[in-house]
């Protein structure tokens, strides 16, 4: 678990974060959908945007100092 | 937003990026068994990778604890572990440019020997940092030194010389590519 996670913070939060997180990475790879570019269908585009972050829940800066954001 | 909620951002555009490049590749005609194919996973460097590293690689071109003490500082690095099963296979780390240009690959390091995904381990690094570059509206993915001997892999990739800077050399693909 990060050495800077807020100790009052909830899975609540972190999974709302996660959600809006995917849910601009999806639509910022949209962007770039054509025929020709080896990307993906707009139902795949749908279910990434709703894939469950499992694998990434709890890890948030493992293995990264405590430290103030960059500048 | 605080390092916490930038940590969960960027793994979030990093878990999406990693999806979508496997999906590519499996796509692709580079597999020698649908098995072969199935069993390749991407994930960030943690620290279940990082003793997958110590454990089980012999050769160590570079110090993986060392990569990702570094990277890690910066809450967008590019960051991937590629596994076949539950093998270690690859791993790649870099950083982003503050402006538009690009995703850099500073280290990417295949496991010695006849293991599994021999000759797939570049092109899942580079499509993975080019799905990572797109979310993140960067134009290019940049290999910073690649060694000699692995250049004939990332020109069969179109990758091209773009830069010296001293002994540094950089290599560079449009994203999209």
């Amino acid at each position: 678990m990060s050495a800077s996670a807020p100790q009052t913070h909830d899975a609540v939060r972190e999974s709302e974060l996660r959600a809006a997180a995917r849910d601009e990475a999806v639509r910022a790879l949209a962007r770039y959908n054509s025929p020709l570019s080896g990307m993906i269908a707009p139902a795949d585009l749908d279910t990434l945007r709703l894939a469950p972050a499992a694998e990434n829940a709890g890890t948030a800066g493992d293995l990264v100092p405590a430290e103030a954001d960059r500048a | 937003m605080g390092r916490w909620e930038a940590e969960i951002k960027y793994e979030e555009y990093r878990a999406v990026a990693r999806e979508v490049a496997l999906r590519f590749v499996q796509s692709m005609p580079v597999w020698n068994s649908a098995d072969e194919r199935a069993a390749v996973r991407l994930t960030d460097i943690d620290a279940l990778c990082l003793d997958a590293w110590r454990r089980s690689w012999r050769h160590k071109e570079f110090d993986w604890d060392e990569n990702a003490a570094h990277f890690k500082r910066e809450v967008d690095r590019f960051e991937l572990a590629i596994w076949s099963g539950e093998q270690l296979c690859g791993l790649a780390i870099g950083r982003v440019s503050r402006g538009p240009d690009n995703v850099t690959i500073h280290f990417l390091e295949r496991r010695s020997g006849d293991t599994p995904l021999k000759g797939r381990i570049a092109l899942l690094a580079t499509e993975t940092a080019d799905r990572y570059a797109k979310i993140l509206n960067k134009q290019r993915v940049k290999l910073k030194d690649p060694l000699p001997d692995a250049i004939v892999t990332y020109q069969r990739l179109n990758f091209v010389l773009v830069e010296t800077i001293g002994k540094t050399t950089y290599y560079a693909r449009q994203v999209g590519d």
